[in-house]
Parts: structure tokens; C-alpha cells; sequence
């Protein structure tokens, strides 16, 4: 039996697309059997971030409206056959489809997939309504500013009122060197404002944005310490303890290095 | 947790600071002076029976498990109890 992650935040902007293509390929590449579906009708992404966006032809709601058939509107990876995308439908709205139809639906991937990954629109409405009603648990993203991290708190709110208890804090967009001379929220601060234990945090890397430029996620950059966050994060998700990355730590030894090339 | 007695400096420590009483603010549509007046309230109703340690008690609101209401949590170290009371 499958779970269904639905990846939230409340806040737009802050990394839910990203993370949920990550999480997604980063499982699928450690062997298990991934569907990502993108539940932001009208505004399609997640499609671009894994690179399969020249390749859609029937979407989420083709599926529940009975159009077509689910394996012919979801689109398999080129390099993962064990990844596959369902796309959102780019000319209707979240009224398209209702939370009943999404909780059936995801009650049937459940027999197939091993993780169902749902990337959920910004906001509280319906599309929120929509992404949460079909999952088992909950990660929600957010970046260490204080308009974020206050609609975090609604949204952790909001999903134990739809019965998803104890949902996974990812911290994206970290500046280490900010956090150190006090300019920035820390970790700490916000699993302590929230009450949520945390399963990763992202460093804000360039090689995040060039990755999606290319549509190939980061997880699979070996050089990127924005990868091997993600990595971390897939490892804890299937259960591992797993120890964080020392951001601070890591970032001085990149300029150590490439230091080192300098002057060697 | 929202710490009802954070120590001001640095732009981080601001930030906290907002935050707590913002998203205190949203939980329970009490003013943090409300809480702060509350929690002060409860440590002298307490100091009647006994001797706290006023500086580690942690007064907070969290969210319940339905999500529906918050609830008030007081964790209040004891120095002394008063027995002849």
C-alpha cells in the first residue's frame, strides 16, 4: 500500500514545485515506484521543473471528468521508468474537481504507486481542499521570512483540521552566513514557533535555479549541496535517521576550495 | 511554543518577536498584552501556594489536535511549596 504526500506551505513562491520534484525524483532514483501530480489547475509547473512539459496531452482533470483513461494522461520519465508525472489541466481552475474525486483517486494510485507526491497550490481554497483530501501526511515548505513562516502556521493549522496530524517542516532558502550574524530565522526558531520536527533544509544555491532551467531536478546534481539536501530528505521520508548538513560548514569549504584552486 | 518573554537585539530576535504575537494574534484573537497580563497574573496566583522559578516558567498557547481551539500550556519550575498554607 502506497503513501500520498501532499507538499503545502500556504505561501506562494517558496519551493513547494521544487520540492515536490525533488522528493519525487530523488525516491524514484532509490529504486521506489513515484507518481507526482500537480494539483495547481490553471497554473501548471511541476510539469517544467522534471523537463516533461512537450509531452502532455490529457491532464488530471481528463482523468476525473472520465475523458481518458489515468495511463493515458500520465507521462513516464525518460531516465526514471519508475517516475511518472500526472499533469494539471492548464485551461480550467481549481473548481474543476472536487476533494471527493481526489480522495478516490488517490485511494486507487495507492494500490499501484509506493508514493504518490501531490504538489499543492498556494493558498487555502479550494485547491488547497483539493491537494489535502486524498493524503496521508503532509510537508510543508517554507523559507525563513516572516510572511511565510506566519501562513505556515495557518496551513499546519488548516491540515489537522482536515485530520493530517504532525505534517514534516522543510526550511528552504537558507543563508547560512545570514543565520550566523543574526539575520535571518534559524532552523530552530521556526520548528519552535511552529511545533513541527523538521525533515530537511535547502541552502539557497544557484545550482537550484539552473536546474530548473535545464528540467532536470537538482537531487540528481551530485555537486549541489541543495542535492544532497534532498537526498537527505528522500532517506528520511523512507525512514532513515539521517544527521543535517552543516550549511555553515559546507559553504566555507566550497570557498576553501576554491581558494586552494587560486593560488595552487 | 511561543515564548511570552523573548530578549530583543539583532533583526532575527525582532523577527521572532513579531511572530510570535502575529501568529498568537491568528490562534487565538487575543493581543499578546492580553497573554503577557495573563501570564503574569497566573505566576502571582501561583507565588500565593508557592515559590516558582519565574524565569524558566513557559507560559505558551499552542494549537489543540482538531486544530479547532488553542490551548493554554503552563510549565512552571517550583522552588518551594508552601505547606502551612
Amino acid at each position: 500500500m502506497g503513501k500520498v504526500i501532499v507538499v503545502t506551505s500556504g505561501k506562494g513562491g517558496v519551493g513547494k514545485t521544487t520540492t515536490s520534484a525533488n522528493i519525487g525524483t530523488g525516491l524514484a532514483e532509490s529504486g521506489k515506484k513515484v507518481l507526482l501530480i500537480d494539483a495547481d489547475i490553471g497554473l501548471r509547473n511541476l510539469d517544467v521543473i522534471v523537463g516533461m512539459e512537450d509531452r502532455i496531452i490529457y491532464d488530471l482533470i481528463d482523468v476525473t471528468d472520465g475523458s481518458c483513461r489515468l495511463s493515458e494522461a500520465v507521462i513516464t520519465d525518460r531516465k526514471y521508468e519508475n517516475l511518472s508525472l500526472l499533469p494539471a489541466a492548464q485551461t480550467k481552475d481549481k473548481t474543476a474537481v472536487t476533494p471527493e474525486q481526489m480522495a478516490k483517486l488517490c485511494g486507487e494510485l495507492k494500490e499501484t504507486y509506493d508514493y504518490v507526491i501531490i504538489d499543492c497550490p498556494a493558498g487555502i481554497e479550494q485547491g488547497f481542499q483539493n491537494a489535502v483530501a486524498g493524503a496521508d501526511m503532509a510537508v510543508v515548505v517554507t523559507v525563513p521570512e516572516v510572511s511565510a513562516v506566519r501562513d505556515a502556521d495557518r496551513i499546519i493549522g488548516l491540515l489537522a483540521k482536515s485530520g493530517i496530524k504532525e505534517p514534516k517542516l522543510i526550511l528552504n532558502r537558507v543563508r547560512p552566513e545570514m543565520t550566523k550574524s543574526g539575520d535571518m530565522l534559524s532552523i530552530g526558531d521556526i520548528k519552535e514557533i511552529l511545533g513541527i520536527e523538521a525533515i530537511g533544509v535547502i541552502p539557497d544555491e544557484a545550482a537550484v535555479i539552473i536546474s530548473s532551467n535545464k528540467g532536470i531536478p537538482v537531487v540528481l546534481d551530485p555537486d549541489s549541496t541543495a542535492g544532497a539536501a534532498y537526498k537527505n530528505i528522500v532517506r528520511r521520508i523512507t525512514g532513515e535517521e539521517v544527521p543535517f548538513i552543516d550549511l555553515d560548514k559546507k559553504k566555507k569549504a566550497g570557498l576553501f576550495a576554491r581558494l586552494k584552486r587560486i593560488f595552487a | 511554543m511561543l515564548k511570552l518573554f523573548p530578549k530583543k537585539s539583532d533583526s532575527r530576535d525582532i523577527a521572532v518577536e513579531r511572530l510570535n504575537r502575529a501568529i498568537l494574534k491568528d490562534r487565538t484573537s487575543c493581543s499578546y498584552e492580553m497573554i503577557e497580563g495573563l501570564g503574569n497574573d497566573i505566576l502571582s496566583a501561583i507565588s500565593n501556594y508557592m515559590e516558582v522559578d519565574r524565569d524558566r516558567a513557559d507560559i505558551h498557547i499552542s494549537r489543540s489536535e482538531e486544530g479547532e481551539k488553542p490551548v493554554l500550556y503552563a510549565e512552571i519550575p517550583i522552588i518551594t511549596l508552601y505547606n502551612n498554607v
